[in-house]
């Protein structure tokens, strides 16, 4: 159990920012308590990491530190700090309205879309802090590829979905043997390789949502987000879906936004849980690899909420 | 199985994001964009300024102002831009009262520079009083009394022999005095019959009509009628009107083929307002037993009333504006006398302005602009009109 | 129920209207069966204001029916469609047959219709689609509050007024540029035109790009599109049968406009004139005819009919084809 004094660490690896432990948290506004934030804390999220990194022998693919949303004055996330391994499967979980989908918006600055939106603090990705003024946002996002919700293919044809992304990065090899690669890593080619010319809005909401992955890995990213990528199809497009990711996670870092516990158990290696108190900030609870956070989780609310006790 | 080839294809060498260049070719494309809304704004600040800049000519040709019709003017200008002002202050929380009233300082400075001080007093009176009328009123009338105030100053400029006068040879004589009254005349009778038929049918392809085929038979038509040109509605006029029933070229004739033609607008609109009402207003009145009639009078109109207004307002403006079918069915251009009764000949406004453009002089059509003037003006009231009804009536569930 | 639903098949007019007088009892929405007799009297009432606007295009319709069939009892299909010299008011000399004699070739007319529409067209669907590619992609919300009622009365000036602007204002800058442009001519009737219905082109577009799912916006800048791209390459494809539907009605529009240019295009029907001379198009002779004083029942008049007929399918062609191209266009995604 964490020490007092040391808060957040714990000798399992996984990291724990409990709220009584942080009591200057809740005064974001007053000075020398931000001050704090952006020393204190940061320190012993460092000790933190390093005995994460130590202990899971896992490449990192980003760091977050201290990462806040606000829309507006109103703060979506507070602070969350961890690393995301580098090809490994990463769940977000938590209940609803927890930030979960603004913390997943964040990787690829998907939040600059919405005009009151603003970030703080940092995700670094290759040496570079994405959430810098001088990064750009459309190259980010050939690097870091995203999947929705809702399975939404352009009503285009099938060969034009896939094609899109790599034609306007400027892809200059061969685009069909291109397409099929990318059909073929979403496990998807040899049910629709022969009417590739067909409009895309005619196949199945789980063959499209395949496609949707297979869109996205076309650009050759080196991560993928995935927003609940399953909630809207049938068990058995979903375990299909899950599939996918575990053999994706051999080439690509995947971060999974999921209310659906099971799966993040089933297809995740790390899971970060993330839970909003009374004001509706999200806050990150617990962060480590998915089988301590499901069998042995330091926190009571983790707990809580793993068992069903948050609904 | 594929990792060599993800490889290559991961290498950038393949990759040519040239993100700086679509960039730079993204900004020109806003600006392409921007500079589009600009010259639409910009055609129509273009029509405006070049309408005023040659109609004022005549509108405000009268060689000789009264001095006190001239400072009464400007005085009138001074006190309408204040109301606006105090309100502005007043809602950013500014309170100021009594002598240092901002209008009663501006009329006691307007009229004191104009040497007219008998007048101070009776100003400073009526700008405090003026003021007051809003604040009773609510929120929205210190707008519409800053527009009378501007237009009566703007009317006390005005030569007013071209509001009063009949068409002329003589362009220096020539007024719109026939034309406005005649377009009144028209749109009070159009308005009267357009307005009950078209809510009427509104309400029966609403609140009564079966889903059949005559019911969708009815709204195709309706929807298609609202594409044909307008001059094909004066053929119509001039064939069932003019000589079927034998109206002659009367104002009736046009009045009834200008209602033909706003009819399917009005309908439209109506029908927008009508499914705008929840049906849990229609529930609520049907579960207290009301017969269908009772529901629709008492719970689904008084709710859809300001929006068929607005969108019959709409309507009659676009109908003010109609020029072709009224020609089709013969609006004359050159009459000296005004129409007693809905039989007798008529011309509208736009018909005069047609006949001045047509003309080759340019004195004429200097005298065209001036109606063309007139005319706007008639709109912008009239949408302005709409506008406030809509902001005023409009109800969120 | 099911069998009221469908048209009756094979009825007399008397019948159907029997059927629609028994449908009346029968209200497809919920409501009391009884009705005092001031409701069944309102009922009727309102039908027949209804039934009114069915009658409006079956008036339209006989009217021109009716003089369309007098005057191709005396002129012919063959001359009216088969000539292209126009001039059924003043006999011209015919070089073929030798003699002075009126013409009735349309083309002349069609030629000056479409040529100032298509000029509107031209001028009108890149600024309108810019504009709406604007208004729907990158306007804040407080601009688009703005600009788009401002366009919008760009649609309710009254159309002789614009024929004043185009024959006193533009027709002299494009004079000066031209110099070989005419007073009265088709290129600055059809810029005006063209401004005219740009704000048909740019609302309805917009309504359309607005209809596309937000989902597919964001499907595009997660791969990494930029705004342009995004709004080129993925909305306005998913968003062409509105865009398309929304140039059809101002084209229509465009054709069954009068005033624009029987002010400032001239009244001279000319087959294959240049945009810089002056031609007549179909509503410009309808009103030319209407000004004069010609008996009714004369073949000149019955002209007048024969023309806004063709006037008459054109634009219903044309509103018929964009309402079933939006129709196709709501399926996609309502």
């Amino acid at each position: 159990m964490a020490e007092p004094g040391t808060s957040g660490q714990k000798a399992g690896g996984v990291v724990t920012i409990a709220p009584d432990e942080r009591p200057d948290l809740e005064t974001p506004r007053d000075e020398p308590a931000a001050e704090r934030r952006g020393s204190d804390l940061f320190e012993e999220i460092e000790d933190a990491r390093g005995a994460v990194r130590h202990e899971l022998d896992a490449e990192i693919a980003l760091e977050l530190r201290g990462l806040s949303v606000f829309y507006g004055s109103f703060m979506a996330l507070d602070s969350v700090s961890f690393d995301v391994p580098k090809q490994e499967v990463t769940a977000l979980i938590g209940p609803s309205g927890c930030g979960k989908s603004t913390l997943l918006r964040c990787f690829n600055r998907m939040n600059d879309l919405i005009p009151t939106a603003r970030m703080e603090g940092s995700i670094m990705f290759e040496g570079r802090n994405l959430l810098d003024a001088g990064i750009d946002s459309v190259g980010i996002r050939r690097r870091i590829g995203m999947v929705f919700q809702k399975p939404n293919p352009f009503p285009k044809s099938i060969f034009a979905n896939v094609a899109f992304g790599p034609k306007i990065n400027g892809y200059k090899g061969d685009m069909p043997a291109l397409v099929e690669e990318s059909l073929r890593r979403a496990a998807l080619w040899d049910e629709v390789k022969d009417d590739l010319d067909k409009s895309a809005l005619a196949l199945s909401g789980g063959q499209q949502q395949r496609l949707c992955i297979a869109r996205a890995i076309a650009v050759q990213p080196e991560i993928i987000l995935m927003d609940e990528p399953a909630s809207a199809l049938d068990p058995v497009a979903t375990l299909k879906i899950e599939d996918l990711m575990r053999e994706l996670a051999e080439d690509y870092t995947i971060i999974v936004v999921t209310h659906n516990m099971q799966q993040a158990a089933r297809v995740s290696s790390y899971t970060a849980f993330l839970l909003a108190g009374e004001e509706r900030t999200g806050r990150l609870v617990e962060f480590g690899p998915t089988q301590e956070i499901f069998t042995n989780p330091t926190d009571r609310r983790t707990e809580d909420y793993i068992t069903g006790r948050y609904g | 199985m594929s990792g060599s080839e993800l490889a290559l294809a991961r290498d950038e060498a393949v990759w040519h994001p040239r993100l700086r260049a679509r960039k730079i070719t993204g900004a020109v494309f806003v600006g392409l964009c921007v500079l589009s809304v600009a010259l639409g704004v910009a055609m129509l600040a273009a029509l405006v300024i070049d309408v005023s800049l040659d109609g004022a000519a005549r509108l405000f040709s009268a060689p000789e102002f009264s001095p006190s019709a001239r400072y009464s003017g400007y005085a009138l200008a001074v006190i309408a831009v204040l109301v606006l002002l105090f309100r502005l202050l007043e809602r950013r929380g500014v309170r100021l009262d009594g002598a240092l009233h901002p209008a009663g300082l501006g009329a006691l400075t307007t009229v004191g520079l104009s040497r007219q001080l008998p007048f101070a007093l009776p100003w400073w009176v009526a700008t405090t009083i003026a003021l007051r009328i809003p604040r009773a009123l609510g929120r929205l009338p210190w707008i519409v009394l800053a527009m009378l105030l501007l237009t009566w100053a703007v009317y006390l400029f005005l030569d007013q022999t071209f509001l009063t006068s009949f068409a002329s040879r003589i362009p220096d004589r020539a007024g719109i005095y026939a034309p406005l009254i005649g377009t009144l005349y028209m749109m009070a009778i159009t308005a009267a019959v357009a307005f009950p038929l078209g809510v009427g049918a509104a309400i029966y392809l609403e609140e009564y009509a079966r889903q059949n085929w005559f019911s969708k038979m009815i709204q195709i038509n309706i929807a298609n009628l609202a594409g044909v040109p307008s001059i094909v509605y004066g053929l119509l006029g001039l064939q069932l009107f003019v000589r079927a029933m034998e109206l002659e070229r009367s104002v009736l004739a046009g009045a009834l083929t200008m209602a033909l033609l706003v009819m399917p607008i009005i309908i439209v609109s109506a029908q927008e307002a009508l499914r705008a009402v929840p049906p849990s207003m229609r529930e609520g009145a049907y579960a207290l037993g009301a017969t269908r009639w009772q529901v629709v009078w008492s719970s689904v109109l008084p709710f859809a009333f300001g929006g068929t207004l607005t969108g019959t307002i709409l309507a009659l403006s676009r109908a003010i504006g109609e020029t072709a079918p009224i020609l089709v069915i013969g609006g004359l251009t050159f009459i000296a006398f005004l129409p007693e009764s809905p039989t007798d000949s008529f011309t509208i406004l736009p018909i005069q302005i047609f006949n001045w453009v047509s003309r080759p002089q340019e004195d004429f059509q200097l005298i065209a602009a001036a109606g063309i003037i007139l005319l706007l003006l008639v709109l912008l009231l009239m949408n302005s009109a709409a506008i406030i009804l809509r902001q005023r009536t409009r109800v969120r569930w | 129920m099911a069998a009221r639903q469908s048209a009756p098949q094979g009825t007399s007019l008397r019948e159907i209207c029997v059927g629609l007088w028994r449908d009346r009892l029968n209200p497809s929405r919920g409501g009391t069966g009884r009705e005092t007799p001031l409701g069944h009297a309102v009922h009727l009432l309102l039908f027949l204001s209804a039934t009114l606007g069915a009658l409006v295009t079956v008036g339209i319709v006989f009217v021109l029916i009716f003089e369309t069939v007098e005057f191709f009892g005396v002129i012919g299909l063959g001359t009216f469609f088969g000539d292209t010299v126009w001039s059924p008011l003043i006999a011209v000399f015919n070089e073929t047959t030798g003699e002075l004699e009126s013409r009735f070739g349309i083309w002349a007319l069609i030629w000056g219709t479409v040529l100032v529409a298509a000029i509107a067209v031209v001028v009108a669907v890149p600024v309108g689609l810019l504009a709406a590619i604007f208004l729907s992609e990158y306007a804040p919300p407080r601009l688009h509050a703005v600009l788009k009622p401002v366009l919008e009365v760009l649609a309710g000036v009254p159309t002789v007024v614009y024929g004043y602007f185009a024959l006193l204002f533009v027709t002299p800058i494009v004079q000066d540029l031209l110099p070989a442009t005419t007073i009265f001519n088709a290129l600055s009737a059809g810029i005006v035109m063209g401004v005219m219905i740009i704000p048909m082109i740019s609302s309805l577009s917009e309504d359309a790009f607005s209809a596309v799912p937000q989902s597919l916006r964001e499907g595009s800048y997660a791969m990494g599109a930029t705004r342009m791209e995004t709004a080129l390459r993925v909305i306005l494809p998913a968003a062409l049968s509105g865009v398309i539907a929304s140039i059809i009605l101002a084209t229509s529009r465009a054709i069954g406009e009068t005033m624009i240019v029987t002010v400032a295009a001239g009244q001279n029907p000319n087959f294959l004139a240049s945009p810089l001379e002056a031609i007549q198009t179909m509503t410009a002779f309808i009103v030319q005819v209407s000004l004069g004083d010609t008996p009714a029942g004369s073949i000149e008049a019955r002209t007048l009919f024969a023309v806004a007929m063709t006037l008459f399918v054109m634009t219903l062609a044309m509103n018929l084809i964009a309402t079933y191209v939006r129709g196709r266009f709501r399926e996609q995604y309502e």
